[in-house]
């Protein structure tokens, strides 16, 4: 109920109702928009554009089910965008770069903590569209049904995507098991 | 571990700090552009007294606002303290509001109960909803006879009723009309009344065009009945404003409502009224009337 209240009060123009929305869900967004992308500024800059994106068509908005899943959603296809674009422009994210962590991030950068770096790293391992359809699972709850729905794929391609991510992300948690317990 | 615990595992205990950097930097843009939405004379961003959600909004806003903004204009000796603290002990009171688009259309008829510290009951068509301040805290379909989504003219009608600052008629005018009327304080239209037992007063818009009628009593000068009219269409509100005595908590009280829903002796009709006291002693509801209550 709170969120229809919100966004009623950022229709007649309230930066408090914005902002209180914004930090409601900043977390949910940017640990999605990171595990995706699996760089901080990337990240930073798809949600960046979707909160933008929100307050600019707000005025038509209209509520029907829950916010959390319509700013995920948002975020997961501008997420898709950026990618999309680093890929026509030749370039890759790298891993190696900068993930926002404690250790290597610039202060202005959002710091992620450790189970985040390690859920990027590991998202990182998986081609795009598995990771994706992982996460929105998993982090925004999705029916496969919705998931399909939104990436505009049958039901079956993002059962498969999951399926497949799945199998690799097994593969590799068994083999950071081997590797600690053989150390 | 399964994979599918472990990305869970992950994704609950992922966090991110922001730094005051970040987080201006993600929402700077929004912030900016929501500013825009505040300019006065833009279409669609101030409540329009005339929109589909602002009539209903500016009809009970207004009802409040004359409770109190009455006595201010009819009697300018009274201190502003002395108004607000008569308006904190008005126990109760009920507005029936009628709404027209159209001079030729059927009325939509929305029922209004204000309580003590905030508490507020509504039915607007099927639904019968409770609030508390500026929040809609549940909402039920009588028909369905189950717990749904408020209608969206009571989520908005409920917040702009909990966040108006100060309720005074000039504010509540101000505020609905986006500034269209040209003297906010409603004058005293002598021709318009046909006793000397009620003031009327007036209030016209901009371009003359729209207008807003107050009716009061003069002893008392208790607001009994508003209306604002459009000539151009035809459109009206109509407001009519009833003092009860205090009501039973469980009026307010949407868990003791949830109850009544699943007592199948409990017609829609009576769910819609449901312990509503008549201050006179008459039945309200027909489950009243059986009980003897």
């Amino acid at each position: 109920m709170e969120d229809k209240l919100l966004v009623l009060r950022c229709q007649r123009g309230s930066r408090e109702a914005l902002a209180r929305i914004y930090e409601k869900y900043k977390t949910d967004l940017l640990v999605l928009a990171m595990a995706l992308l699996n760089d901080a500024g990337a990240a930073e800059d798809a949600v960046h554009d979707v909160v933008l994106s929100f307050a600019r068509g707000i005025e038509r908005f209209q509520l029907t089910g829950s916010l959390r899943s319509y700013l995920l959603t948002c975020t997961a296809n501008r997420a898709r965008n950026v990618k999309k674009a680093k890929y026509r422009q030749g370039v890759e994210f790298d891993p190696s770069e900068s993930t926002g962590s404690e250790s290597d991030g610039p202060p202005d950068v959002m710091i992620c903590n450790e189970q985040l770096s390690q859920l990027s790293d590991a998202m990182a391992q998986l081609p795009y569209d598995q990771r994706e359809v992982i996460m929105l699972h998993f982090q925004a709850a999705m029916t496969f049904k919705t998931i399909a729905r939104s990436l505009d794929i049958s039901v079956n391609t993002a059962k498969s995507r999951y399926r497949y991510g799945m199998d690799k992300l097994r593969d590799l948690f068994e083999n950071e098991v081997k590797n600690e317990t053989g150390r | 571990m399964k994979p599918e615990d472990k990305i869970k595992g992950l994704i609950n205990e992922s966090d991110v700090v922001t730094g005051a950097g970040s987080d201006e930097r993600i929402l700077g843009d929004a912030l900016e552009h929501l500013e825009t939405l505040k300019q006065p004379g833009r279409a669609g961003t101030q409540p329009d007294i005339w929109s589909t959600v602002g009539k209903l909004a500016a009809a009970a806003m207004i009802v409040i606002a004359a409770s109190i903004g009455i006595h201010q204009i009819a009697a300018p000796g009274i201190a502003w303290a002395d108004v607000a603290e008569r308006f904190r002990t008005v126990p109760f009171f009920s507005a029936t509001i009628y709404i027209k688009d159209y001079a030729l259309s059927e009325p939509r008829q929305l029922e209004l109960w204000m309580g003590p510290e905030g508490r507020a009951r509504m039915r607007i068509g099927h639904q019968v909803i409770f609030g508390r301040s500026d929040q809609v805290l549940k909402a039920f379909d009588i028909r369905k006879r189950q717990e749904v989504e408020p209608d969206r003219m009571a989520v908005e009608l409920l917040d702009m009723l909990g966040g108006m600052e100060e309720y005074s008629l000039e504010t509540v005018i101000r505020s609905i009309s986006g500034d269209n009327m040209v003297d906010v304080t409603p004058l005293v239209n002598a021709d318009a009344v046909i006793s000397e037992d009620i003031v009327v007063f007036d209030a016209p818009a901009n371009d003359g065009a729209e207008w807003l009628r107050v009716y009061a009593l003069r002893e008392s000068r208790l607001p009994m009945g508003i209306r604002m009219w459009d000539p151009r269409k035809g459109k009206s509100v109509d407001v009519f404003i009833s003092y009860f005595r205090q009501q039973p908590d469980e009026f307010f009280d949407a868990s003791t409502f949830m109850t009544k829903l699943s007592d199948q002796s409990c017609t829609e009709a009576d769910l819609a009224h449901v312990f509503l006291k008549d201050p006179g002693g008459q039945f309200i509801t027909e489950k009243d009337m059986v009980e003897g209550k």
